[in-house]
Formats: structure tokens, C-alpha cells, sequence
């Protein structure tokens, strides 16, 4: 038989009775069905990512806004930005994204939630991408990798308040004066700590509050924060 | 019978389309207007415009007339019944302006702006990201700019070369930070 049929159509229905059912189940038949069954998942997320970077990429302001302003740095340069810059794969750890100064965009297809949060990781991850076309980055310097995510996470949305209210909204801690403020500390002192460079939270946390004014207050290429 | 309006070069058209609006019109490779009488107006966009080119006027039927108005003057040549068109005080506006700056700024919008930023909602946002609430100053510059000097197209990309050196002072704050790169699109 081959792998397709097995995982496809009234086969695929067949072995998933016989699982659930246990009759005539054979052990081999039993790691071969969970082992399809994990396959089969990880292809239905990543087809599943693909269609929602297409759809962000197409009709996300943000994003759009974002890749627009991308493509004008871009002008005159060798490298070129497009599709191929953002791939979906899985993440063994716990993160939305990540971003690489030559490879591009990754989004972890295992991590996220619906297509809005896709939305927020990919604009999280675009204005990495702009700051670093931008501006002279050393990603291996607390003081560049916080100012970036600072504004990484003011500017993608990912703090608006609904969405934060949803997440952490009956939590002790949670203020709606300057919410938005504390959401982003949090996000960088997070993301720093994930620093090569950086031996504590406390140190990401002192590293995040000297470049704070200074990153918080620029809302490059936005005019202002937009979500 | 046909009239025609030569500019002295291409060039010239396109610096001067801008101040005309023909309507019924268009306008060949040549860079002419042709358009039969009766059939047609044209407005210029001047402001201190005065007489049959003041501001909104309409003119019809230059066959048979000779119009001076605000650096435009228009004089029947020849029995072709082509008019030669000179401009003259407009060039010195014209230097002023560029393509990189809108030259319209619609009201509505920055109405719009404004009652979204003096809304619920709005309110609302600017206490959960900055703490406390705003009197929308910056919309309500704007607007007003807009309901004095919004017809103006030089004023109009003034005010918006104003806000890029504004933006530009409030945004090298992450300067000391990192450097900015050398980039052609910086230039």
C-alpha cells in the first residue's frame, strides 16, 4: 500500500475506527497510525500558515504597510524581499517567530493561535526586519536587541488592549493606565532574556529601562502607534 | 471651427497642468488642447485670481477674446484659430512646489481624525498607552490649517514638509542608540 492512500480518504477513516476501536489493532499498527496521525497534523498547520501569511501579505494594512516600507529600503539593494523571506515551520520551543538577519522571517506553525495572531508575529517580526535594514544592528548587543523589541512590540499590535485584556485582563497586575507600556516591558525583558549576552532577567530588565525613552518614543516608519 | 491651445514646449504644459482644469478636454501627445466652442470651461486654480480667471470662474468660447489674469494670458493668433498661452507669475510659485508633498488635504479627513481622537474610543486608547488622556492638539492644528489654507497648493506641501521636519526632530530620539545606515533611499 502506498503512503498516500494510508493517509487519505476512506483509509485513513478505516485505520482511525480501528484505533479508536482497538479491533484488530497490532501494536506496529498502533505506532504506525500515531506517527501518521502527527504527520498528517503538522502538514494540516503548515498549509494552514502558508494561506494565512498569503492572506496577511495581501490584506493586512499593517503588514502591507510594513513590506512597503521594507521594499523602499530595499531600493538599490542586491538582497531582495518577498515571499520566500517568510517560512512557516515547527518550533520546538515556545515562541510565535523569529527573525535572522540573512535567512528572514520564520513563523512556528505549531505556536499560532488563528490567523490574527499570525498577523501580530508577522508584523513583530517585519519591523525587526525594517530595523535591521535600517540602522546598524548588532543583534549580540543587549542595548540593539531591546530597542528593537521594544519597538517590535509597541508598533505590531500585539499590546492593543483587547488583546491583552483577553490574555491577562483578571490577572493581579494588570492596569489599564500605561497598560500598553507594561505589556511591551514585559515582551522585551522576555525577549532579551533570550539573549546569548544576557545573564539574568534582572540584567534584561535593567538593559530594557535605560533604552527605554529613547526606543519607546520612536514610532519609525508609523506615523504613530497604529493598533 | 476648432481652437487650440499651444504651449510653447512640453515642458511647459506639464508645469502648467497643474493650475488647469479642462473640462471635455484632453490633451495629445503634442501637448495642445482642442476643443470646440461652447462645449467646454476652464478653470485655473489661483486663488488671487481677478477677473474672468478668478477663482471658480468659467470662460467659454476664447474665439472671439483676449483674457489676462494672474500671469496667464491668452491672445488669438492667426486665423488657425490657435491661441498661444504664456505664463509668466506662476513660474515663481511653480519653483516652490515639487511632487514629493501632496498638494490636496481633504477636511473631511482631518475631521474625521479629529472626533476619532476626541472619541470614547480614542480617549480610551491614549490612557491605556500613554497614561493619560489628550486634548488631540495635533488634530486640531490640522484641521484648522485645513479650513483656512486648505485650497492652497503651496501652503498645502509647506504644512507637509513642516510635519516631516517635526517628525524628524521627535524621531532621531533612537539615534543614540544605534547608527543609521548609508542607504540610497536615505538620500
Amino acid at each position: 500500500m502506498n503512503s498516500s492512500g494510508d493517509n487519505a480518504g476512506f483509509e485513513w477513516w478505516r485505520r482511525t475506527m480501528q484505533y479508536k476501536t482497538g479491533i484488530g489493532l497490532t501494536p506496529e499498527e498502533k505506532t504506525r497510525y500515531e506517527d501518521d496521525s502527527k504527520a498528517r497534523e503538522l502538514k494540516k498547520e503548515c498549509l494552514k500558515c502558508y494561506e494565512y501569511r498569503d492572506w496577511m501579505l495581501k490584506y493586512s494594512p499593517t503588514v502591507r504597510f510594513m513590506v512597503q516600507a521594507i521594499t523602499k529600503l530595499n531600493k538599490g539593494s542586491d538582497s531582495k524581499f518577498d515571499d520566500s523571506k517568510i517560512i512557516c515551520d515547527y518550533c520546538p520551543d515556545w515562541k510565535g517567530g523569529g527573525f535572522h538577519p540573512e535567512l528572514g522571517i520564520l513563523l512556528c506553525q505549531n505556536r499560532l493561535r488563528d490567523k490574527w495572531h499570525l498577523e501580530d508575529t508577522l508584523s513583530h517580526e517585519l519591523i525587526h526586519y525594517f530595523d535591521d535594514l535600517k540602522w546598524q544592528i548588532d543583534w549580540l548587543n543587549l542595548k540593539h536587541h531591546a530597542c528593537s523589541e521594544i519597538r517590535a512590540s509597541s508598533l505590531s499590535g500585539e499590546c492593543r488592549f483587547w488583546e491583552e485584556f483577553k490574555r491577562r485582563g483578571f490577572r493581579t497586575g494588570f492596569h489599564v493606565a500605561r497598560g500598553h507600556q507594561d505589556c511591551v516591558r514585559r515582551r522585551a525583558i522576555i525577549s532579551v532574556s533570550g539573549n546569548p549576552n544576557c545573564q539574568s532577567k534582572e540584567h534584561a530588565a535593567k538593559i530594557v529601562d535605560e533604552v527605554w525613552d529613547s526606543c519607546f518614543a520612536d514610532t519609525r516608519p508609523f506615523d504613530e502607534i497604529y493598533r | 471651427m476648432i481652437i487650440t491651445i499651444k504651449f510653447e514646449s512640453k515642458e511647459k504644459l506639464v508645469s502648467m497642468k497643474q493650475y488647469i482644469t479642462v473640462v471635455g478636454v484632453s490633451v495629445n501627445q503634442e501637448g495642445t488642447f482642442s476643443w470646440r466652442p461652447g462645449t467646454f470651461y476652464m478653470k485655473i486654480h489661483e486663488e488671487s485670481a481677478a477677473g474672468p480667471f478668478a477663482k471658480g470662474a468659467e470662460i467659454s468660447d476664447l474665439s472671439n477674446s483676449s483674457a489676462i489674469g494672474c500671469g496667464i494670458s491668452i491672445n488669438q493668433e492667426g486665423g488657425d484659430g490657435s491661441i498661444r498661452v504664456k505664463e509668466s507669475s506662476l513660474r515663481k510659485k511653480q519653483e516652490r512646489m515639487s511632487t514629493k508633498y501632496p498638494t490636496t488635504m481633504s477636511c473631511r479627513e482631518a475631521f474625521d481624525q479629529l472626533t476619532s481622537c476626541y472619541s470614547i474610543g480614542g480617549q480610551f486608547r491614549s490612557y491605556y498607552r500613554y497614561g493619560d488622556f489628550t486634548s488631540c492638539d495635533k488634530q486640531v492644528s490640522k484641521f484648522k490649517f485645513c479650513i483656512i489654507h486648505g485650497n492652497d497648493p503651496v501652503k498645502v506641501q509647506e504644512w507637509y514638509k513642516d510635519q516631516v521636519s517635526n517628525n524628524k526632530a521627535l524621531e532621531n530620539t533612537s539615534g543614540v542608540i544605534w547608527q543609521e545606515r548609508e542607504t540610497t533611499a536615505n538620500k
